[in-house]
């Protein structure tokens, strides 16, 4: 019996270890919700998510087999409010959230599901995490185009069209981070030393696009803010920019994919191959108070040369060297 | 009577108490059950402690193996850079060719995602030329970098691997210097190229290594001298070794 006992006593012992050899759980469906400030009939959803289940996927995790992915995404705030509740009622193990908008929609709503922010240029300012390095919150996730990247945005649209003296700088107050103010004590610096007049306006409708550019007078150019708002509405504001002949630097490559002259700006894209590396360490019980927030390494250059030429600029040559693609 | 009277004691004593062979049986199964669980148990407590050493050791092994792979491949990763920069040390610096240089930066910023900016100092260690991705280009800022750890040394070794620091607290940097290979004529001291580079390019060794640690960096300014355990594998993976 004393035997018996000794043998259930070690092999009571030995059990809890197999499981922590394997690490992963297994056999438990788990639950992923995408929430993206987009509309649903944005061409960038389904390259989104493809590029996202490819990357989980290279990590073992297959939806439908150990997975489950719930996607959802809208633009205004009051749908999108309503898609978070959706989405958190669905007690989810994380939540990934496109945009500052996004993330700061679903940290209303819970204070317990992981949250992993894709974009967010200001998440101490917005005060999704305590700190870059340790977010102390359940919030981590990847920051967006940073303030000095406007200095960039500034030398490029002078670069590509010499005859620049003014720059309207446009965004949205709702959506951009901190309203604007976030990237304008950076766009004021680089004016100042580039000797360019500045100004922000803030584009509260979709029908304010239209107005603000056609108020734009010769000489004038245009640095959009990245927000998810001008994100958005990239067709309408590349269209206008075009009509008016305004040269304009936009923060993401799908502007220059629409038309747009230029942009310069993290790689959404790779974010989204990057971000199902956080997903994958906490669907392995990694909290995301404890993964600092990266920065994007890759900021890609887009010159469209179809709409260059449109507007009679000519595109210098070292823009070409720097260039990670041109547009034709 | 007498015979009837002695008989019964015998009896039973015989029915109540055991026979001495009996007692003596009893108390060699108790001993023997108990040396039996007795070596059972310290056999299994031994196996128990045996098997944790050896996990721990396999474990310590494993993190080893890992760690100099990281940073075998953070080396190698600095030694493309560096060669990459080599390059770019050419051509002497004057008004005229400010274009070209313009253009090697330009092309040195393309073909090598990891550097984040590069600038060439004069031989004084003043600031001529600075091309970013993150901030505005600038030429002849004349910044005095002649006071900077990163200056003397590379004059001195040709090549300097700066301690890794993390920009917003987050992320993992370091400076590589070099001296010009080639001696100017006009100037005594060879010319210094400072490059940042991202320590890791975001694939697997800043994901293990970075991961869930806390890392004190000094904000002012920007540099971080502690040894971090990141700081200590990129600084052991220096081509040049620890600097």
């Amino acid at each position: 019996m004393r035997r018996r006992k000794v043998l259930a006593l070690l092999a009571s012992v030995m059990a809890p270890w197999p499981p922590m050899a394997l690490g992963q759980s297994v056999g438990r469906l788990r639950n992923i919700g995408v929430l993206m400030g987009l509309a649903e009939t944005d061409p960038e959803v389904p390259r989104r998510v493809a590029i996202f289940r490819q990357a989980l996927q290279d990590l073992g995790w297959i939806e439908g087999h150990n997975i489950r992915i719930h996607y959802r995404s809208a633009i205004e705030a009051d749908r999108l409010r309503l898609l978070g509740n959706e989405l958190v009622a669905l007690q989810p193990d994380v939540i990934v959230a496109s945009s500052s908008v996004v993330a700061s929609t679903l940290l209303r709503e819970t204070h317990t599901i992981p949250v992993v922010f894709v974009t967010a240029s200001d998440p101490i300012g917005d005060g999704f995490v305590a700190s870059l390095a340790q977010p102390n919150r359940n919030a981590t996730g990847f920051t967006g185009n940073l303030s000095s990247l406007c200095g960039k945005w500034l030398e490029l649209l002078q670069e590509i069209a010499p005859g620049t003296m003014h720059v309207t700088a446009v965004c949205h107050p709702d959506s951009a981070p901190a309203g604007g103010t976030y990237f304008l004590p950076s766009l004021q610096a680089a004016a100042a030393s580039m000797s360019v007049g500045l100004d922000v306006t803030l584009l509260r409708e979709p029908t304010d696009i239209e107005s603000v550019l056609a108020a734009r007078n010769p000489g004038g150019g245009i640095v959009v803010l990245p927000d998810q708002f001008t994100f958005a509405h990239r067709e309408s504001i590349v269209e206008s920019a075009a009509r008016y002949r305004l040269p304009a630097i936009y923060p993401f490559r799908p502007f220059t994919d629409a038309g747009g002259l230029i942009s310069y700006g993290i790689d959404v894209l790779d974010l989204y191959r990057r971000v199902p590396s956080y997903v994958h360490r906490i669907l392995n019980g990694a909290r995301p108070a404890d993964l600092p927030v990266q920065s994007p390494a890759k900021l890609e250059l887009v010159i469209n040369r179809r709409v260059a030429t449109m507007l009679g600029l000519a595109v210098p040559r070292i823009m070409l060297v720097r260039a990670d693609e041109v547009i034709e | 009577m007498k015979m009837r009277d002695a008989i019964p004691p015998a009896t039973s004593q015989s029915t109540a108490a055991p026979s001495p062979r009996g007692q003596l049986f009893r108390k060699y199964v108790g001993l023997f059950v108990t040396v039996v669980c007795a070596a059972l148990v310290a056999n299994g407590l031994l196996d128990i402690w045996f098997s944790y050493r050896e996990m721990n050791i396999l474990l310590t092994r494993i993190q080893q193996e890992q760690a100099k792979s990281a940073a075998a491949k953070i080396s190698q990763y600095i030694k493309e850079i560096e060669g990459q920069l080599a390059w770019a040390t050419l051509l002497p610096w004057s008004t005229e060719t400010l274009d070209e240089w313009k253009m090697d930066a330009a092309r040195l910023l393309r073909l090598v995602p990891a550097v984040t900016a590069v600038a060439q100092l004069d031989a004084a260690g003043r600031e001529e030329i600075r091309a970013s991705r993150v901030t505005k280009d600038e030429v002849g800022s004349q910044i005095d970098y002649s006071q900077e750890d990163f200056f003397a040394k590379a004059v001195a070794n040709k090549v300097y691997y700066g301690p890794v620091h993390f920009l917003r607290e987050s992320e993992p940097y370091m400076t590589i210097a070099m001296a010009g290979v080639r001696r100017d004529r006009r100037a005594s001291e060879p010319q210094i190229h400072l490059g940042c580079g991202v320590a890791d390019s975001g694939r697997h060794p800043r994901a293990s290594l970075c991961g869930g640690s806390r890392w004190p960096a000094d904000r002012s300014s920007g540099h971080q001298h502690g040894a971090s355990q990141y700081g200590h594998v990129a600084a052991r993976a220096g081509p040049g070794g620890a600097r």
